[in-house]
Formats: structure tokens, C-alpha cells, sequence
């Protein structure tokens, strides 16, 4: 089997992130209520924003 | 979904599966990857069905009705022509705009990525491609930031929403009305085809391969976990059907033996490998010929893959990946297109003598289906797998 790239030794954003939580989190701080609700929904309009920017080099 | 429906559909997605399991069914699975031909049996023009999503499911509607298959690619087209109007896509043109209404969409192949692009690529490639990319090829976004590239953003990505989700309908129509199962979920290209295709193109990826060669191989180190996960992401995490991976440029003689071995094989073995160790399997989409390479492919996990055989020696691929991994194809398209039915008839019986007697066989025509094949061609087909190919 071949060996994969561990996410540290991956070039720029990872994919499936445009903006990464940990930098949006401290933008957003100080968070009032549970944190994980804002993140997961967050993580998901962010991955559609990927995939639409990989949309057109996927073609 | 009705009972009948329901159980009709699973029958479909047994013999489907278990061929790809490398089992024995009670049929040889009929999977069809057909395009264009759905427009013109069901009466559409190609400008209907590329801009007229209800236009384009009907028409994959109309084929499911007479025929029986037991998996179906979906709709004819896979793109939305007012998705690429609404940013204003320089490099494809499409029926009824650019091209006269029954003309099949055109790429227009250039450089859009630059040899002094491969720096920024490599360090951060979804930054490039929104930075740099987005508005060298697209029209609305020649001044970012303005009134037009704006709105073409929001246009875009409403597009891509309302293309998806018109796509989702699509298969689960398919599957309820009328019990069959998309071939495939999700789509992905071989990382040097990447960059082969819509960012240097195959005058400058060829250049590189001499000029810059460490930057290529870079380059598509950093694409292989963007392409699996974008395979994965766009097969909404299914891991029952394979994902598309149409090959491009790993075709003999695009590259010869040598700079296959160097820059196609090692990123595309690795994105195959990383799906499978996710439990998705690849539909190995072998345009052109791959004799050259079978001994290479059989190192790929077993069962990993799906080798869909064109212009390869169907024998050899039995000889050297039978056993190993389902094998489908290859009624060729001009027998399809040109030929007459018993041509097709007698060409599905030798295939199904010859390579479909252990199991993990599927049938198929050798690539996409075209407006020009002729319709008593897939009748033959379908009809001979029908009738010769029972266990």
C-alpha cells in the first residue's frame, strides 16, 4: 500500500477547508453558547465553497 | 418506492454489485455510460438538454421506460451550460450559444495555468484557484471585486446548488419510477490529468514533463488528497457504487512507458488506494488503450477497482487483471454507431463466452455513448446480454 501524506506535511489549506475553524474561532471569540453547533455548521458552507472552487478544475 | 420498483431495483444493484465483488450473478450486469444518445432518442436537441435541466432528466426518464439495463450513467449531461453562462466560462462552448443547437459542447483547451502559476499552486492550490484561476477563465470575474464578478459568485454558486440538486432528483427518479441504479457516485480525475486537462493542458503539461519535471511531480503530490476527497464529497459518502475516474492522457502513446511510470502512475496509484482504504471503490475509466500498463495496474488492492476496458487488449486485461478485479466493456462505439445488429449481437455472445463465464463481468459499450450510435444497435445489446448472458 502506498503511504499517504501525513496532514502536517500537506501544502496550504487541507482539503475540504477555504478557512480553517481555529481561524475563524478566534475572530468569532468570545463564543456564548456551545461552540460545536457553530463549528459543524460553519465546516459545511466552508467545504461547499471548496467544492465549488475545485468544481472548475475538476471539469 | 413502490414494492415491485423496490425489489426490481435491488435485483439491479445485486447483480451489479456482486459483479464488482468478482461474484457470479444471475445475469451479466448491463451497465450503460451513455451521454448525447439520451437527447436524441428521447427527441431533445442538445441546446435542450445542456440548458433545460427537466429537459435533461426526461430525457434519461424516456430511456429507463424501453430499455432494460440494470445500471444507467443518469441524465445525458453532467453539466449545466447556464452555470458556466453565469460566470461566463471561457473554455467551453455549448449548443445553441456558441455551436449550432445539435452540435456537441466543445472544450477549448489553452494554458489557463501559467508555468509561473506552479509556485502558488503547489503552496496553496483552493487560494490559487479562487485568486488566480477563477478570473483568468472566467469572463464576469475579470475585475474582482466589482458589481459583475460579485454577482457571478452568488450566480455561480447558486448554479452549482440547483445543478446538484437537479442531479439528486435525477438518480432517485431512476431509482423509484423505475428501479434502476446509477453506475456510479462521485468523480475524480488522476491527479497528472488535473493538470493535464483544465490547467496546463496537453501541450503544457508535455513541456513540462522536459522543462520542469519537479515541479509536476510536486504538483501532483499536493493534488492527491484534494482528489480523493473531492471524489468522496461528491459521492455524498456512497460506498456502494464506484466513483468515475474517466483517464485522459495515461493513454499509450500520450506518454511512453517510461514517463507513465515517472509522473502518471505513482499519484494516481495513491488516490486509488486512498479511496479504497475509505471503502470506495474506483470505476477505472480506460479511454484508449492501456495494454502496456496492465501488469502495473494488477498491483492496485483487489477488488479496488472497476478496469473498464476501450481500446485495451480485452485478452490480456482477462489474462493479467481477471480474478482480480471486475472487468467491463468494450462493444466498440464505432461498431455501435456505423455497424448493423448482428454485428453487435455476435460481438456481445464472443464477449460473453470469452470473458464473462467466472463473473466479474460487466457489459458496456467501450466509451461513452454518442448521439451517433444507432438505436436498433443498443436494442441488439441490450437484447443479446439479455438473452445469451444468464448463469
Amino acid at each position: 500500500m502506498t503511504e499517504m501524506p501525513k496532514k502536517e506535511e500537506l501544502k496550504g489549506m487541507p482539503p475540504g477547508v477555504c478557512i480553517p475553524w481555529e481561524q475563524k474561532l478566534k475572530e468569532f471569540a468570545p463564543i456564548a453558547g456551545n461552540p460545536e453547533i457553530i463549528k459543524n455548521e460553519w465546516e459545511k458552507l466552508d467545504t461547499f465553497a471548496y467544492i465549488y472552487l475545485w468544481y472548475w478544475v475538476h471539469r | 418506492m413502490a414494492s415491485e420498483k423496490e425489489k426490481v431495483f435491488q435485483e439491479r444493484l445485486s447483480r451489479y454489485t456482486t459483479a464488482m465483488d468478482l461474484g457470479k450473478p444471475d445475469k451479466v450486469p448491463i451497465r450503460l455510460q451513455v451521454s448525447e444518445f439520451l437527447a436524441k432518442y428521447a427527441g431533445f436537441t442538445l441546446q435542450e438538454i445542456y440548458y433545460d435541466l427537466d429537459k435533461n432528466n426526461a430525457a434519461v426518464n424516456k430511456f429507463l421506460a424501453d430499455f432494460d439495463v440494470d445500471a444507467v450513467f443518469g441524465a445525458p449531461s453532467l453539466w449545466w451550460a447556464s452555470l458556466h453562462d453565469a460566470v461566463g466560462a471561457k473554455y467551453l462552448k455549448f449548443a445553441g450559444r456558441q455551436l449550432e443547437e445539435n452540435r456537441q459542447f466543445q472544450y477549448v483547451e489553452e494554458e489557463y495555468m501559467l508555468p509561473e502559476d506552479y509556485d502558488a499552486f503547489i503552496e496553496d492550490p483552493t487560494k490559487w484557484i479562487l485568486n488566480t484561476y477563477l478570473p483568468r477563465i472566467h469572463e464576469e470575474f475579470a475585475e474582482p471585486g466589482s458589481y459583475r464578478a460579485n454577482l457571478a459568485l452568488i450566480k455561480g454558486a447558486a448554479a452549482l446548488v440547483m445543478a446538484n440538486g437537479a442531479m439528486q432528483q435525477a438518480a432517485a427518479t431512476c431509482a423509484k419510477e423505475y428501479g434502476v441504479p446509477t453506475s456510479i457516485s462521485g468523480i475524480l480525475k488522476a491527479p497528472f490529468d488535473t493538470l493535464g486537462d483544465t490547467l496546463r493542458g496537453l501541450k503544457g503539461i508535455m513541456m513540462d514533463l522536459r522543462k520542469r519535471p519537479d515541479k509536476v511531480l510536486a504538483a501532483m503530490e499536493v493534488l492527491v488528497p484534494h482528489n480523493i476527497f473531492y471524489a468522496l464529497a461528491t459521492a455524498g459518502g456512497d460506498t456502494v457504487l464506484p466513483a468515475f475516474l474517466p483517464l485522459h492522457r495515461g493513454s499509450y502513446p500520450f506518454l511512453n512507458p517510461k514517463q507513465w511510470d515517472s509522473f502518471y502512475w505513482p499519484t494516481l496509484k495513491k488516490v486509488i488506494e486512498g479511496l479504497w482504504a475509505q471503502g470506495k471503490r474506483t470505476l477505472f475509466y480506460a479511454e484508449g488503450n492501456w495494454t502496456p500498463y496492465l501488469e502495473k495496474i494488477a498491483e492496485l488492492p483487489e477488488k479496488s477497482i472497476v478496469f473498464h476496458v476501450d481500446q485495451t487488449d480485452m485478452a490480456k486485461a482477462k489474462e493479467i487483471l481477471g480474478g482480480r478485479f471486475c472487468l467491463s466493456g468494450n462493444v466498440p462505439n464505432t461498431m455501435i454507431s456505423y455497424g448493423k445488429p448482428e454485428e453487435v449481437r455476435d460481438y456481445c455472445k464472443k464477449l460473453i463466452d470469452e470473458y464473462a463465464a467466472d463473473g466479474g463481468f460487466i457489459i458496456d459499450a467501450a466509451g461513452v455513448i454518442q448521439s451517433d450510435a444507432k438505436t436498433e444497435n443498443i436494442i441488439a445489446l441490450i437484447e443479446t446480454a439479455r438473452e445469451y448472458g444468464v448463469y
